[in-house]
């Protein structure tokens, strides 16, 4: 990695705070963006199925298989990929919510993965997770008030004696668009898309350098998804927070920005910039993926069935996308295709990519460096 | 039984002149709040109408009143629901039972509530059959199969045997297709039926149920709270808010040229028509039924509003082109 490096932060106009300032005395890595905030290398996880009694009857469900990427700071980087292809899981691994089986999570350059849960705490606090269901992750029984000092009281010793959290409160339910008559109410009392705010404000209030975001918006209605979709927006360009944004919706991370990775079965199988990836999916299933989604204007994609993903418990050989492929051949069944810059680059300035030097599929999730992890590809076959 | 027999052509599909479903002002309460303000609307055979909305807009309460299914504390308190000429709401227990499955067929989002887990799926599907008798066991095994090819189910054959665990959403939503056609309905209601499954997999549902639509001149009613799907697989487009219908028409005009605010908004919202690199929000949300404001429901988010709007409840108006809108100010 070449010497001074904050990240483009994907297509956001105007990104006026420097990430490393805004980041503030908390930051983790010393702020001097040399590396990437997050990395992610080669990481495996798997998990038994059926539960604890299940015995012999339990299968391993393989939910992560060598996952790798990088984000930098105030970076947003985005995982897609439909259910089952472990994005959820790789949320959980970065925020040390499970340890993954094998590979490494660094933070700021320093291996988090294995850490005992009191070194882990400091990281604990710079990455803060937003959940798909604020019912869910929202204590019912806890008054805003309760929810949010808990978490700076925890992290902030200073803020732990007078009002001075309530205060610190009272500011981050401010950013998120909610007045301070909310620090005595339930949650119940709000509706879906305050209680994300809420969740939004719990992740805030712990003054996070990273904010892992899992389908934020999925259960909210159209128009009020557009009210958090610009408030994580807002918080990015003001905060200066590094995002890792995981949605199943690919119209959402299109107009999100940032680098966008597409996993299947536990596998990235593209890696591009948002814009790259929309205007020239390169890999067999990002292809398929656009090609389902729905949009105003655009036809009914025609009746054939490329069948379903495999199951996760029982995977193929070679890329796991062969089975619904139709350009697989001899090579796809047998061989892991690894994740390379495409050969011929698809569109516009496809030169000094800088990425080539990665080992293993790890490659720089710098600049326009785009990698494709297909045979086809590869050989120029599409 | 000859394949003759098999799949007859479905029965009243010659019979019917225009309308095959008409609603008019119909009504409906929950617990005791109004749900369902003055619905009306009307569906001829083989047409594909989209109703559209969020979230508490009453599209599902709707799903459940056409075929007579609201259950307390729900209740339907107004108009009528003519099927075929016959009033749904007015009919026999007994005739109502006909109708239901058998001429008009819901599938709901969620499958496994549809499926009864402890049964396989020919069981599944031959139990609607056997119930109406006249047909043998073998014969039911048969329609149920054909079914299952019907809907592109992979290893149709073998799948008679499985239960709905050891299906994928995808597999079960097709088996719950099955089950809806296996008595050639003349109306097909589903209700988000693609909602719970990926979108690779939805694409498949969704051009699968266009196509039958098509091949048995099968009336489709899609309930969506994706527009973006709607404006795919409809012909007609019905828009609701808090309880009542907003805007109506053709699907390709409603998208093109949206009249109604909250219509309009949808549209805006969609992640793919932001401005400016911010998305269109509407402000506020949709009200609970406990909070449904006077006038117009959605004066308090909408951006052209008026003094009167907060008094005066619009009426669904023709707009031209065979469209309506409950918006005296939009044009």
């Amino acid at each position: 990695m070449g010497g001074l490096t904050v990240s483009p932060a994907g297509m956001g106009e105007g990104d006026s705070v420097s990430s490393s300032q805004a980041a503030g005395g908390n930051s983790i890595g010393g702020g001097q963006a040399a590396g990437p905030l997050l990395e992610v290398s080669g990481v495996v996880k798997s998990f038994r199925s059926g539960g604890e009694f299940a015995g012999r009857g339990a299968a391993t469900v393989r939910a992560l298989n060598g996952v790798s990427l990088r984000v930098f700071a105030g970076e947003v980087f985005c995982v897609v990929g439909e259910s089952g292809c472990g994005k959820s899981t790789l949320a959980q691994v970065v925020a040390g919510l499970c340890r993954p089986d094998a590979g490494e999570v660094r933070f700021g350059g320093e291996r988090i993965d294995h850490l005992s849960e009191k070194r882990r705490r400091p990281f604990r606090r710079a990455i803060q997770m937003v959940f798909q269901n604020p019912d869910a992750s929202l204590n019912p029984r806890m008054t805003v008030e309760q929810t949010l000092t808990e978490v700076a009281r925890f992290h902030f010793p200073a803020l732990r004696a007078g009002a001075k959290a309530r205060e610190r409160a009272a500011e981050v339910l401010a950013l998120t668009g909610l007045s301070a008559d909310a620090l005595g109410r339930f949650p119940h009392q709000f509706s879906g898309g305050q209680r994300q705010r809420l969740s939004i404000a719990r992740a805030l209030i712990a003054r996070p350098q990273f904010v892992i975001a899992d389908e934020p918006v999925a259960a909210l209605d159209v128009s009020v998804q557009a009210q958090i979709l610009n408030l994580l927006g807002d918080l990015r360009r003001e905060q200066g927070l590094a995002f890792l944004f995981i949605s199943h919706d690919l119209s959402v991370v299109r107009e999100f920005g940032g680098r966008v990775a597409v996993m299947y079965l536990g596998r990235v199988c593209e890696e591009a910039s948002c814009a790259e990836l929309f205007a020239a999916p390169r890999h067999p299933y990002t292809r398929a993926l656009l090609a389902a989604a729905p949009a105003v204007g655009k036809a009914l994609p025609p009746l054939r069935s490329p069948g379903e993903p495999p199951s996760p418990t029982d995977l193929p050989g070679g890329c796991y996308f062969h089975p619904r492929c139709r350009y697989a051949e001899e090579r796809c069944r047998g061989v892991v295709p690894g994740l390379f810059p495409p050969p011929t680059p698809p569109i516009g300035d496809g030169g000094g990519e800088e990425g080539s030097s990665g080992m293993g599929g790890t490659i720089s999730s710098m600049g326009s460096g785009r990698t494709v992890a297909c045979h086809a590809v590869a050989e120029g076959r599409i | 039984m000859g394949t003759a027999n098999s799949d007859p052509p479905p029965q009243a599909a010659g019979g019917i002149e225009e309308g095959l479903l008409t609603v008019r002002g119909l009504s409906a309460v929950f617990g005791g709040r109004r749900a369902l303000r003055g619905v009306s609307f009307s569906l001829s055979a083989g047409e594909r109408l989209g109703i559209v909305g969020e979230s508490g807009a009453g599209k599902s309460l709707l799903a459940l009143s056409l075929l007579n299914l609201i259950a307390p504390p729900g209740k339907i308190d107004g108009g009528e629901i003519l099927f075929c000429g016959r009033d749904i709401l007015r009919m026999p227990e007994k005739e109502l039972r006909a109708v239901r499955g058998a001429r008009m067929a819901m599938v709901f989002q969620d499958p496994m509530t549809t499926l009864n887990p402890v049964l396989t799926v020919e069981e599944q599907l031959t139990e609607c059959v056997l119930a109406r008798g006249g047909v043998g066991k073998k014969e039911a095994r048969e329609m149920a199969l054909r079914r299952l090819r019907e809907v592109a189910m992979p290893a149709a054959e073998a799948r008679l045997r499985a239960y709905p665990h050891e299906l994928s959403g995808g597999m079960r939503q097709r088996v719950v297709i099955a089950a809806a056609l296996i008595t050639n309905p003349l109306l097909l209601i589903a209700d988000e039926p693609t909602t719970a499954l990926d979108v690779t997999i939805q694409a498949e549902i969704m051009s699968l149920l266009a196509a039958l639509c098509a091949g048995r001149q099968m009336a489709l009613i899609l309930i969506t709270h994706d527009l973006s799907l709607a404006s795919q697989m409809t012909d007609r487009l019905m828009v609701m808010y808090a309880g009542g219908v907003v805007e109506s028409g053709a699907t390709a005009d409603v998208i093109r040229a949206p009249l109604h605010p909250y219509t309009r908004g949808l549209l805006a919202a969609l992640p793919e028509n932001q401005s400016g690199g911010r998305f269109n929000q509407i402000p506020g949300r949709m009200p609970s039924l406990a909070e449904v404001p006077g006038g117009c429901a959605f004066h308090p988010r909408c951006s052209i509003a008026r003094e009167d709007c907060k008094i005066r409840t619009p009426v669904l108006e023709k707009a031209g082109g065979g469209r309506l809108v409950a918006c005296p100010y939009c044009f």
